[in-house]
């Protein structure tokens, strides 16, 4: 079972990872110099390159000099700032411009700071540290804002928000999209008969189930709320949805938490609801929902322990 | 460090005597700027004292005139760095060159290595230059001119121009 509040597996540790811009080389591996030894280095010697390497890097943190032919640090920042994706990665300028008006002028375009070359390695390196820790903290904070406190997955507002942009999405690319209701079967009686920390405990060996079958990038399993949790599946048609919700029902089965309680079975088990928006489909995120909800409602008055799919239609 | 300097304070004078030529205080200014920047980064105080107060100058009076006579300055400052520093690297690169080298690398594990070069420069990640200066010394294939070329590069930190080249030689040398 995975603990509360560790971190997802793609945000592993590794070493910070700075984006060096500078039109010179030699400030580049004079800053190098300075980091290489515990940060991975990043260099561009042009903005247009740093912005395409922040937005494929996405580095932690970027060491920007303000002169350069082409798109200057000022316009690089300003571009870094105005994009969702990288407006979070603080900028520190360095630059032989020691003028108050160019300094006040990038903490005003969003920089975090102001460095002077030629570079102190020692202070650079503290103003640096200062700033990645101040990133990581804040980085923690969003994250959690969306994580679920007792299991470790996505919350609901993750979900909600999520289900906003790939409906969106999928309408713009004509795709489908394919949602799950998760509901754990008898829970009630289960809290009832072991205990609250065990049901809390059930449901977090739920939830790193779900996780674990999850293997697509852009596919996301979130507590929605009690013992109900919820799938999204962009660009999965019904079948496939179906598939993988059956394969999610077996995998709660095979977990063999005992449930002395349930009419269904001697373990856990849960009932899915699927609905799937088909590629020409344009209701709202919010049918999509419900629909999967009502799929699930029928999953459970059948008996539960099962998965319940259909496409969306226009009432 | 010092080889890239040097090739950039080479290339300064030609570039402020065309902008002066073509009357552009501006991009005299920037080059100034420029050469401040490196030479405080170097450690090089006179000429970084000269490119400032040229700098300075020519902030004051923004003239066509001044421009020219702030770039010979600057010109006059690189010329008389320039032979020390260039003796200063053949110094140092003598030095580096007298030093016990490393065992080459056997064929499999130095084209393993080349592959990684190629995965650095691709991601613009600076331990490619740490990585070139170890394909460098631990040439087990007696690849020196052709891996010249891409060190060049390299050191240049032109990591385009070096991939191309990068993946060339590992399909050549493809054990």
């Amino acid at each position: 079972v995975n603990a509360i509040h560790q971190p997802p597996a793609e945000t592993a540790p590794r070493l910070p990872r700075l984006l060096v811009v500078d039109d010179q080389p030699v400030n580049i591996q004079a800053l190098y110099q300075a980091f290489s030894a515990d940060h991975q280095v990043l260099m561009a010697t042009s903005g247009e390159q740093a912005l395409k390497l922040a937005a494929s890097q996405r580095p932690d943190l970027l060491l920007l000099d303000v002169v350069m032919p082409g798109l200057d640090g000022h316009e690089v920042c300003r571009r870094l700032k105005a994009d969702a994706a990288t407006r979070d990665i603080p900028v520190i300028f360095v630059t032989a411009q020691t003028d108050e008006a160019a300094e006040t002028l990038g903490l005003e375009l969003g920089a975090v700071d102001f460095i002077s070359k030629p570079i102190n390695p020692r202070v650079v390196r503290a103003r640096v540290k200062t700033h990645l820790t101040l990133k990581a903290q804040a980085d923690l904070l969003r994250q959690w804002v969306y994580m679920d406190g007792l299991t470790g997955v996505h919350n609901r507002r993750h979900f909600d928000e999520r289900l906003a942009s790939e409906w969106a999405r999928a309408v713009r690319n004509g795709s489908e999209l394919s949602v799950l209701l998760i509901d754990v079967d008898f829970f009630k009686r289960y809290n009832d008969h072991y205990g609250h920390q065990a049901g809390d405990d059930c449901l977090r060996r739920v939830a790193a189930c779900l996780r674990q079958q999850i293997k697509r990038p852009g596919d996301l399993v979130a507590r929605y709320g009690g013992e109900e949790f919820a799938c999204l599946l962009p660009e999965t048609p019904l079948d496939g949805a179906r598939a993988f919700a059956e394969h999610l029902r077996d995998g709660i089965r095979a977990l063999g938490v005992a449930h002395a309680r349930s009419s269904v079975a001697e373990v856990v088990t849960v009932s899915v609801g699927v609905c799937t928006k088909p590629f020409d489909a344009v209701a709202s995120a919010a049918a999509l929902l419900r629909e999967a909800d009502a799929q699930l409602y029928i999953a459970k008055s059948r008996g539960r322990h099962q998965v319940c799919a259909t496409e969306w239609a226009a009432p | 460090m010092l080889r890239n300097f040097l090739a950039e304070l080479a290339r300064m004078p030609d570039t402020l005597a065309r902008q002066a030529q073509a009357a552009a205080p501006r991009e005299v200014s920037g080059t100034l700027h420029t050469l401040k920047g490196l030479a405080a980064t170097l450690g090089a105080d006179g000429l970084w004292q000269v490119a400032a107060n040229a700098e300075r100058a020519l902030a004051a009076d923004p003239s066509p005139a001044e421009a020219a006579r702030q770039a010979r300055s600057a010109s006059d400052a690189i010329a008389a760095v320039a032979a020390p520093l260039a003796r200063l690297l053949a110094a140092l690169q003598a030095e580096a060159a007298s030093t016990v080298p490393e065992p080459p690398l056997a064929p499999a594990a130095w084209h393993r290595a080349l592959g990684e070069l190629a995965v650095l420069l691709e991601n613009s990640d600076m331990r490619a230059t740490d990585l070139m200066a170890t394909l460098q010394q631990q040439d087990g294939r007696g690849l020196g001119p052709e891996l010249q070329a891409l060190d060049d590069a390299v050191g240049a930190l032109d990591f385009e121009r070096a991939l191309p080249l990068c993946r060339d030689l590992l399909a050549r040398t493809r054990p």
